[in-house]
């Protein structure tokens, strides 16, 4: 028990350190995830779930992007691949290993990510603005690019944006 | 007459002792003389010594008479004159002639009267009356003394004078003697060295000469002359000798012709005992006999040798031909024998082999039943191994599956963190506890992921070990089997093996023994060429030798006719 219980003391302190950096003014909180070797981040207000990968069901007559649905817990999500989205291209292999549910008012989509990472505070004048020589497309959906090269998502405009609603029916 | 040697060595003796004789007469006259002269003398010595005595022994008796007288004792002499030894020598004086006689009888008065006075002396004496005798004996003994000394010297000068003159006569004796001798000496040694030329002129020089003449006749050389002639026994010796040598000329000569090759001589025997000319005369008459005949058989040895000679040149060339056929046949026969021998022995070498590798085979057919015992042995056991790796397998199969659960049971973990923490997120102030536990409960989630990374980590190495033993065993089992298989290929081809090299061993023995016999048989042939081939060489150095000989026969029989054709023949005989 007794180590255990150092165990547990380092975590706690640990813990709390996080606590007292992660306290910033104008911080974002942010989930990192990666596909392929990008690294992206996105606000976690807008993440409801992170979610296992599960098989897709495809859907014709829809947009490349459109990966897909599931089904999880009685309801029907469709799930997107933001590379084919984006237009860029994959680079490494498909290895999706979570579905990040995003979620914000009425719209929910699930995005196909190969890993996802911790959760951070990033405060919003950390962030850049993406350089010219960078091939972005769709850059107004970008909030800006971390330090650390991280592109961090405008999960707002995202879930707003035109190109999310699809029309279901067939 | 003949004067013959005897004659002239006995009248040389003869004269030698005429000689001798009459010297020695003169000689022996003078010797008597000597003898005559020596009696004499002989006989005045006695004289003279009987003098003596006499003188000495009255001497003596006087000085006794005068010592008797100092000493007053009787002297033991015999005084009368009867008993004196003077009676006695006076009987042995030699007395020869009157004067002697006269002389003697003298002395005997005087003697007489002497011992009259011993007699007076000795009366004298006994009557004491010692000076008286002294007186006696100085006047009338020293007086008869005196006229006795008288007497005696001229008897002793006579004595002396005689001898003086017998010695005298003597010197003269020896003197003419002496001469003599030296005389006779010289005349002797003139005589015998007149006999001795004379001699040697007769006898040693004729000899002398003839010892020579027959020494050199003995050397051969009888072409001697005899020169010397007398007319005595040496003289016939001498002709004799010529004669001798006349015939000794004779039969040489003609011997000398018969060595010249002239048989055309004959000799007239000189006697019935003529040996040696009879001899000569039946060798004459042989030798012609002989001569012709050898004439005769030389002209037909001659012919007959060159005939000889040719016919045995051509056997010697035949046999020289057939030698070397033979040769170069029993060369072959030895070859054919020497590859037989080769090819038997390598037979008999093959057969032992086999049974060799047989026993190999079967060794080798043995080891493999073993080998694929052992190799059965292996596949159950591998097939043993490969169940425990199925089962080890399986068990890490299931292992992985609760692995794979746990990992599970992390994601889910860490999805629940992740959502936990966003809700917390969303729950804004009251949520900061909950986003404490949110994010112990991904720690936790990474944890179990990191534990179950390293598990299926081992699982993995696990597995790669189990596959790389599974492997190991397939391919054991593979090897097994392969083996096996390999076992029972060998088996199979040492079986064949075995049967091949038992057919092998078979044919072997059968070559070994028909080898044997062609072996035996090229030894008879072998055998059989080297006895013709001993034959014919024998032959062909029998041809050989023949031909030689007949060579020499031919050379033999010119030379012998060459030495024919030298001698002439008597045809008479």
């Amino acid at each position: 028990m007794n180590k255990s219980d150092t165990i547990l003391r380092a975590r706690a302190i640990a813990a709390a350190k996080v606590e007292a950096s992660n306290i910033l003014e104008d911080g974002i909180n942010l989930l990192h995830f990666r596909i392929g070797k990008e690294k992206y981040a996105i606000e976690s207000e807008v993440v409801s779930e992170v979610y296992p990968s599960v098989s897709l069901t495809p859907v014709p007559y829809t947009p490349s992007y459109i990966q897909g649905i599931f089904h999880i817990r009685g309801r029907f999500v469709s799930v997107v691949n933001l590379n084919d989205f984006f237009g860029i291209e994959k680079m490494s292999e498909d290895q999706t290993g979570f579905i990040v549910l995003l979620g914000h008012g009425e719209m929910e989509f699930g995005v196909v990510v190969d890993d996802v990472m911790d959760q951070s505070e990033l405060s919003r004048k950390q962030l850049q603005m993406i350089p010219s020589d960078f091939d972005f497309p769709r850059a107004d959906l970008v909030l800006g690019m971390s330090e650390e090269g991280v592109i961090v998502f405008d999960g707002k405009k995202l879930m707003a944006d035109s190109a999310m609603k699809i029309q279901t029916e067939v | 007459m003949r004067f013959t040697i005897g004659n002239k060595i006995f009248s040389a003796f003869g004269v030698l002792f005429a000689v001798f004789l009459i010297f020695g007469i003169q000689m022996y006259q003078k010797a008597e003389e000597m003898r005559k002269a020596s009696h004499e003398r002989v006989e005045l010595s006695t004289m003279k010594t009987t003098l003596n005595q006499m003188v000495i022994l009255h001497y003596s008796r006087l000085m006794e008479l005068d010592e008797a007288i100092h000493t007053k004792s009787l002297p033991t002499f015999p005084i009368a004159y009867e008993e004196c030894e003077f009676t006695k020598w006076r009987a042995a004086y030699p007395v020869n002639d009157p004067h002697t006689k006269n002389e003697l009888e003298k002395l005997d008065s005087v003697h007489k009267q002497l011992h009259i006075v011993f007699g007076q002396i000795v009366a004298l004496m006994k009557q004491n009356q010692y000076d008286k005798a002294t007186e006696l004996y100085e006047s009338a003994v020293k007086k008869n003394l005196h006229e006795m000394i008288a007497i005696y010297q001229p008897m002793f000068n006579e004595i002396d004078q005689h001898h003086r003159a017998l010695v005298e006569k003597r010197d003269t004796n020896l003197d003419e003697m002496k001469t003599l001798l030296i005389i006779g000496l010289l005349v002797t040694l003139g005589l015998i060295a007149i006999f001795y030329l004379w001699l040697r002129r007769s006898i040693i020089t004729p000899a002398s000469q003839m010892t020579q003449i027959a020494n050199e006749i003995s050397k051969g050389n009888v072409q001697q002359e005899i020169r010397f002639s007398a007319n005595d026994e040496i003289g016939d010796f001498a002709n004799a000798f010529r004669g001798m040598i006349v015939y000794m000329q004779e039969f040489s000569a003609v011997a000398h012709r018969i060595g010249e090759g002239d048989l055309n001589v004959s000799i007239t025997p000189r006697s019935e005992n003529d040996v040696l000319g009879k001899a000569l005369n039946n060798m004459l008459i042989t030798l012609n006999e002989i001569m012709t005949q050898l004439k005769e058989g030389t002209f037909a040895l001659n012919s007959a040798t060159s005939e000889i000679l040719a016919t045995a040149s051509q056997v010697s060339s035949g046999a020289s031909q057939t030698y070397s056929a033979l040769t170069q046949t029993s060369a072959s026969i030895e070859e054919i024998k020497q590859t037989a021998k080769v090819s038997s022995a390598k037979a008999v070498q093959t057969a032992e082999s086999t049974v060799k590798v047989m026993e190999i085979a079967q060794n080798g057919s043995d080891g493999l039943d073993e080998n694929m015992k052992g190799l059965n042995q292996i596949k159950e056991k591998m097939d043993l191994i490969a169940s425990n790796i199925i089962q080890l397998n399986d068990q890490s199969q299931m292992i992985s599956e609760i692995i794979t659960t746990v990992e599970d049971i992390a994601n889910q973990s860490n999805m629940l963190a992740v959502n936990a923490s966003i809700e917390a997120v969303k729950a804004g102030e009251q949520g900061k506890g909950f986003s404490v536990v949110a994010g112990e409960l991904k720690n936790l989630a990474e944890q179990s992921k990191q534990g179950t990374k390293q598990v299926q980590k081992i699982l993995f190495d696990i597995q790669k070990v189990t596959g790389t033993l599974v492997m190991v065993a397939e391919q054991g089992g593979k090897a097994v089997e392969s083996g096996v298989a390999q076992a029972l290929k060998a088996k199979s081809s040492m079986e064949q093996l075995n049967s091949s090299v038992l057919n092998a061993a078979n044919s072997g023995r059968q070559i070994a023994a028909s080898y044997e016999q062609e072996l035996s048989g090229m030894d008879q042939i072998s055998n059989a060429m080297s006895s013709v081939k001993e034959a014919t060489s024998q032959n062909l150095s029998s041809i050989k030798q023949v031909e030689m000989s007949a060579k020499d026969l031919s050379t033999l029989s010119q030379k012998i006719k060459a030495i024919m054709d030298h001698y002439m023949i008597d045809e008479s005989k």
